[in-house]
């Protein structure tokens, strides 16, 4: 079969072979720069960025907020080691934002949605989710945490892994669901929990999970740049010790590193058991305080502000209280003998 | 399909893509990802693959030798170093990045599989210890000023886009 000159075009265009465009730049293009319309275009890009920062958001608490501008156009990736405080953090995030009347979407693969919406409500209760998952939370307790959740659920939505037969598992639920909120318009945030677990796709069940998640970072790159909202994303990382105490994130992000580079910032949580803080080492970060990190106390779930000298005594106090420990087990041990 | 068919075809159509696929070293560690999550997904072991295939995909990811002699003649006038010792650097290098990759994907010993009890959360002392030393080789932030300039922008938060957008004036004037 013979192709008409059109149809040719056509195949060479989809292929990426057909002709480039001509590409002209003249001297006078170039002598315009800093004219009257040259310098609007720049005052246009300021203001832009102003903007963008002037709509950020809460992030957590004022010292965090201080810190990492909280706003659209980004994608903010939390790291941390299995256990040391993903959900917490999630849940740090969604609070505030609920108590101030905006919009949040929670994606999440790993806890129920009943669970996330009990940790923002034991949060404003100042009651121990960790008990509630024990079964050691007074009945009366869980009562008035459960009277929350209409209220709570205005303002949070929640897809877990049981929404439609676990799409957030998969790469295209993940882009409707984000897509869908960026049509909407009127949410504050989305958070997805967690990275590695998006790898499975319906339209090619053949593709492995690498390359799902790899899709999905290179989508979330272009998503970010028109998103009105923040993007948050959190991602599993390998132990530190397995790690010989490599500094580079990179290198200890799970499954597909390559994360990194749409991220606009990353962030690793290392809870702090000796002095009951959490830090949060800036990895990345377009606003300037990268290896740096921040220390939060915890208290009842929640990470607040605590100033300098609160951190030196309590980390006095931990190493008073460690050598103690030591010093009575050596004179129990010396007594024993 | 037999599993140890499956590794293999990973094998091959993972060095089929990259004769023409991005070979810098810099990307190395995303190609050796990609063909080991291949494996992962086969449900591959560390036996099924180590001594059989890692030498061989560490070979596919090396230069060949007469793209090595050529990339050094052209980059020679700006080395403190011969060739051979360039060459070496370079597939070092790859052989390094494929190591380390591959054991995070196939740990002699699970990498999060740590037997001693958990005490702090769902870590170990050691991995506690470990974490701690890690941490502590960030410099903590002072976030007084930061947090009083934030709540001072929070109460006189102006909007200065018009306020720049209007600092030329009318935006149908022209240069003329």
């Amino acid at each position: 079969m013979k192709l008409t000159p059109e149809q040719m075009q056509a195949q060479l265009k989809l292929a990426g072979k057909g002709p480039t465009a001509d590409v002209q730049i003249s001297l006078d293009d170039i002598e315009s720069f800093g004219d009257q319309a040259s310098m609007r275009e720049m005052l246009t890009d300021i203001g832009k960025y102003k903007k963008m920062l002037s709509q950020r958001i809460t992030l957590i608490n004022d010292a965090l907020s201080a810190t990492i501008p909280f706003t659209r156009e980004n994608l903010y990736l939390f790291c941390a080691y299995t256990g040391s405080g993903k959900s917490t953090v999630a849940a740090n995030i969604t609070y505030p934002l609920w108590l101030q009347g905006k919009k949040t979407l929670v994606i999440s693969n790993e806890e129920s949605k009943q669970d996330i919406l009990f940790r923002i409500a034991c949060l404003h209760l100042g009651l121990s989710f960790n008990d509630y998952k024990k079964g050691m939370m007074p009945n009366e307790d869980m009562m008035k945490v459960v009277g929350l959740f209409p209220e709570i659920s205005n303002y949070v939505k929640v897809l877990d892994v049981t929404y439609q037969d676990g799409i957030t598992t998969k790469i295209e639920g993940i882009k409707k669901a984000l897509e869908a909120v960026k049509k909407e318009d009127s949410y504050s945030c989305v958070l997805i929990d967690y990275f590695q677990l998006i790898k499975y796709s319906i339209k090619d069940s053949k593709k492995t999970a690498y390359e799902n998640l790899n899709d999905l970072r290179v989508w979330l790159g272009q998503y970010i740049k028109g998103s009105s909202m923040p993007v948050v994303l959190f991602a599993q990382l390998y132990s530190v010790s397995k790690k010989g105490g490599a500094k580079d994130i990179d290198t200890r992000i799970k499954d597909c590193s390559a994360i990194v580079e749409p991220a606009t910032v990353i962030i690793e949580i290392v809870p702090n058991y000796d002095n009951q803080t959490s830090e949060f080492i800036i990895h990345k970060d377009r606003f300037g305080k990268q290896g740096n990190k921040i220390v939060c106390a915890f208290e009842k779930g929640r990470y607040v502000m605590i100033s300098e000298d609160e951190i030196q005594n309590r980390t006095k106090n931990s190493r008073l209280n460690a050598a103690t420990a030591a010093l009575d087990r050596l004179q129990g041990s010396n007594g024993a003998t | 399909m037999d599993k140890n068919k499956l590794i293999e075809l990973a094998f091959i159509e993972w060095a089929a893509n990259f004769k023409s696929g991005d070979k810098k070293t810099k990307n190395a560690r995303n190609n050796f990802e990609e063909l080991f999550q291949k494996w992962k997904d086969a449900e591959a072991v560390f036996d099924d693959v180590y001594e059989s295939y890692l030498p061989k995909v560490i070979k596919t990811h090396q230069p060949l030798p007469s793209v090595a002699r050529s990339v050094y003649k052209n980059l020679k006038s700006k080395l403190d170093k011969s060739e051979k010792e360039f060459i070496e650097e370079w597939n070092d290098s790859i052989e390094a990045t494929a190591t380390e990759v591959f054991f995070e994907f196939f740990p002699a010993t699970p990498v999060d599989h740590d037997p001693e009890p958990k005490v702090y959360g769902s870590m170990s002392a050691t991995e506690y210890k470990a974490q701690r030393r890690y941490a502590d080789q960030f410099p903590t932030l002072n976030t007084d000023e930061l947090v009083k300039r934030w709540r001072d922008q929070l109460e006189y938060n102006l909007d200065v886009e018009d306020t720049l957008q209007n600092v030329l004036g009318d935006k149908n004037e022209t240069n003329s």
